[in-house]
């Protein structure tokens, strides 16, 4: 078979809770890693989010996600280093000096990132993609109706993007021969009958709507979407956790300077903070029921 | 009742009108087969029916179609929707939703209709359409009759009095269809709902139709009860007897081997031990139920696919080390969707690509491209975008992309799916005429008709293995497919 959705269809807590806790969770984790740069705090939420998704049973499918997130941790690194600033020099290869500052920044910037990426996991790997359509689609009819052909349609225009391979190297063209760019260029013809099938299915997809009265008048929904007090509970201690943290931020809490010269320090007022904020998450560990 | 009066259609942009004069009244409870040739408007005809001419797709029109008393003209398909369903061609493009449940309930959230209404109704037909074992399967992994059955209650949901069906088996195996078109009866017998049906293979669907409508240019030029119409149809070559063209001297050389070819998608085994000898100017014809391997057998012929064990000769050399880009001027390769293969401005230029992409001599271009496009019969169309093509010349002009490059054998995954009689016949005769020049073909096909005609050879795909079959028996599948109820 190939590559269909991401989501990963998994029956764990996680998955059974509905789509809203969840969004909810991944947009606070996602705020507050780009507020907060403390390398404690990003740390300990990385913990966390790393937890859920275990509780999720998503962790293979988080981590090769992340093996490529370790490729761009290596560029961030690199670039610190090379045009470092801070004078606390650690140590110097050839005329490069190794700094504290830099250092640090560094895995300031890749925990922030790993961290979004984990959050973005949650999100692709436990949300069913039509739940997630059914909570955007409260913010109108066309953009629904758009991302649902989308969803719909990826893994026929994927699979259609093969069978167009398969007819071009039919025709004696060649696609793993050469080098990088080579490959790239072969690959170009393929991007026209790909977009015209495209379109043509577009039409017809539209047609058939149009044929099953999409349209006509104000929908009703199939599914009741009632949300349980508990999963509501879990959302909005998720979204609390947002100011909450923001209000802290500003107080000084979690915020580090690590280029003008902060260091890696921890007072217990830090470890109150975070174990409030992670506190405000740990109901979704608890998911929902069977 | 669906009543057309004196209807005539032009598509915007074309001088031709696409219907003329069209009366036809359908009354409640009937069963209606419409026939005639690609292009004579028999989908056309379908889409004034419930109004997507002219809401959906502009245009003249003159007289008027309307149904149950409303004026098509004035009420938009949307609100239609409720007493006329329409099913289309390609299961694919159709299906909107990801789940069997959620597509069910997608025309009934359009009538805006009740929760509980809905689930009673998605009960109901999820058990008469035996679907409940794929409620939450992923619609993409449905087989194209499971998804086919799927549009077919989606719209059912919708309780409509009347459902229109464009050719909706035509990407169906012949079991498949077969099976699709009995359901189409039962429904219309248990719950009298008034079926209309666009079938290119009338031989299957004789049996069930109290009532055939006939098209010819945009006309409806005979319209009575099957029995009346037999031998008109026949004349018309709508239905016709067999005619066996091909005859095998068989002792030419072997051209193209495969020997003991393993294959499997992970844990499902595709290919076991599959042994193949195709001599030259053979031409061999697999069948086979759908899923069964058939197209992932012709994969492995040019290297498309590679077994896992066991290896594919090809004119005495083994194809391992080398690309398929690399064997294209050998072994030519048509796969199911010929909009796969254009793209190109102008038919010219979609040659041009292959003779470009196979690195052929610029003075050999002019005499290659001259020769394709004669054997195919698409000279006419030299400087015409060949998306714009009908059907059944798209499909030749895919196939005119590939023997440019004169390999000396064909590989034809199902060439003649969705193609009308005569279409058929003319890929028959070319097929005919290239093996006459040397060329061999191995092809797929769900067509026992094609195929009693033309194959010279036939072997059957079942569990991973081929087997051959006596072309008698071919014969009396395909006749067995034609018999009128009286």
């Amino acid at each position: 078979m190939p590559l269909l959705f991401p989501y990963q269809d998994k029956d764990s807590r996680i998955h059974r809770m509905d789509a809203r806790p969840k969004i909810a969770f991944v947009l606070a984790i996602f705020m507050l890693s780009i507020l907060i740069s403390d390398i404690f705090y990003l740390a300990v939420f990385l913990a966390f989010a790393m937890l859920v998704v275990m509780v999720a049973k998503v962790l293979r499918a988080t981590l090769s996600l992340l093996k490529y997130t370790v490729y761009v941790a290596a560029f961030l690194f690199l670039f610190s280093i090379l045009f470092s600033q801070g004078s606390t020099v650690i140590f110097t290869i050839w005329i490069i000096q190794v700094t504290q500052e830099s250092i640090l920044f560094a895995t300031s910037m890749s925990l922030r990132l790993f961290l979004a990426i984990v959050a973005f996991s949650v999100l692709t790997f436990t949300v069913h993609p039509d739940d997630l359509l059914k909570i955007l689609s409260r913010f109108g009819v066309k953009s629904m109706t758009v991302l649902s052909i989308a969803t719909r349609m990826y893994p026929t225009i994927a699979a259609d993007s093969g069978n167009i391979e398969d007819a071009m190297k039919a025709r004696g063209v060649e696609f793993d021969k050469g080098n990088f760019i080579a490959k790239a260029k072969a690959r170009a013809p393929v991007m026209m009958p790909l977009l015209l099938n495209s379109m043509d299915r577009s039409m017809e997809v539209a047609e058939a709507m149009e044929a099953r009265g999409f349209g006509a008048r104000r929908r009703t929904s199939y599914y009741d979407p009632v949300i349980s007090r508990r999963e509501k509970a879990i959302m909005y201690l998720a979204l609390a956790a947002v100011p909450f943290g923001l209000a802290l931020f500003i107080l000084g809490y979690g915020n580090a300077n690590y280029l003008g010269g902060s260091t890696l320090t921890v007072s217990s007022t830090d470890v109150l903070v975070v174990a409030v904020e992670v506190l405000l998450f740990t109901p979704i560990l608890l998911g929902a029921k069977k | 009742m669906i009543r057309m009066d004196r209807f005539t259609f032009t598509y915007g942009g074309t001088g031709k009108p696409s219907l003329r004069d069209v009366s036809l009244e359908v009354r409640e409870g009937e069963f209606v087969i419409l026939v005639g040739s690609s292009g004579c408007g028999k989908s056309t005809l379908c889409r004034a029916m419930n109004g997507l001419i002219p809401h959906f797709y502009g245009g003249n029109i003159e007289g008027s179609v309307s149904v149950d008393g409303q004026e098509t003209r004035h009420t938009p398909p949307a609100k239609l929707a409720g007493i006329i369903g329409m099913v289309f061609q390609d299961p694919e493009n159709q299906l909107v939703m990801t789940n069997v449940e959620n597509e069910m309930a997608f025309g009934m959230e359009n009538l805006a209709l009740s929760r509980e209404e809905m689930h009673s109704r998605v009960a109901q037909l999820s058990s008469y359409f035996d679907l409940q074992r794929f409620f939450k399967r992923f619609i993409p992994e449905l087989s194209g009759g499971e998804k086919q059955k799927l549009a077919l209650a989606s719209v059912l949901a919708m309780r409509p009095k009347y459902i229109v069906l464009d050719e909706p088996t035509s990407q169906l195996d012949e079991e498949t269809a077969v099976l699709f078109l009995d359901f189409l009866n039962r429904l219309n017998r248990e719950q009298g709902i008034t079926i209309i049906i666009v079938e290119h293979r009338l031989e299957r669907c004789l049996r069930h139709a109290r009532r055939i409508v006939l098209m010819e240019e945009g006309r409806i030029i005979l319209d009575g009860k099957p029995k009346e119409l037999m031998l008109a149809l026949k004349e018309k070559g709508l239905i016709a007897d067999f005619s066996r063209k091909t005859q095998d001297d068989g002792n030419s050389s072997v051209v193209l081997s495969a020997q003991s070819l393993d294959f499997a998608y992970g844990e499902t085994k595709i290919l076991q031990d599959l042994s193949l000898d195709v001599r030259s100017q053979e031409i061999v014809a697999i069948v086979g139920a759908n899923g069964c391997g058939k197209s992932t057998l012709l994969k492995h012929l040019n290297g498309l696919l590679r077994p896992k064990a066991g290896k594919v000769v090809l004119m005495g050399k083994d194809i391992e080390k080398a690309t398929t880009a690399s064997l294209a001027n050998q072994i030519g390769y048509l796969g199911q969707n010929p909009n796969n293969y254009l793209f190109e401005e102008t038919l010219t230029k979609e040659l041009e690509f292959t003779l470009r992409s196979l690195s052929i001599d610029h003075r050999q271009w002019k005499e290659r491209i001259d020769w394709s496009l004669k054997v195919l019969d698409l000279e006419r169309y030299r400087e015409v975008f060949p998306r714009d093509l009908s059907c059944g010349e798209r499909e030749r002009a895919a196939l005119a992309s590939v023997i440019v490059g004169k390999p000396r054998i064909l590989v034809l995954d199902e060439p003649t799916r969705g193609l009308d009689y005569r279409n058929k016949e003319k890929m028959a005769s070319i097929l005919d005429a290239l093996r006459e020049q040397g060329m061999t073909t191995i092809l797929v096909t769900h067509d026992y008709r094609f195929v009693a005609e033309h194959a010279t050879r036939v072997m059957k795909l079942e569990e991973g293995r081929l087997a051959d079959m006596p072309l008698d028996s071919i014969i009396d599948l395909a006749k067995g497919s034609i018999c009128v109820e009286a």
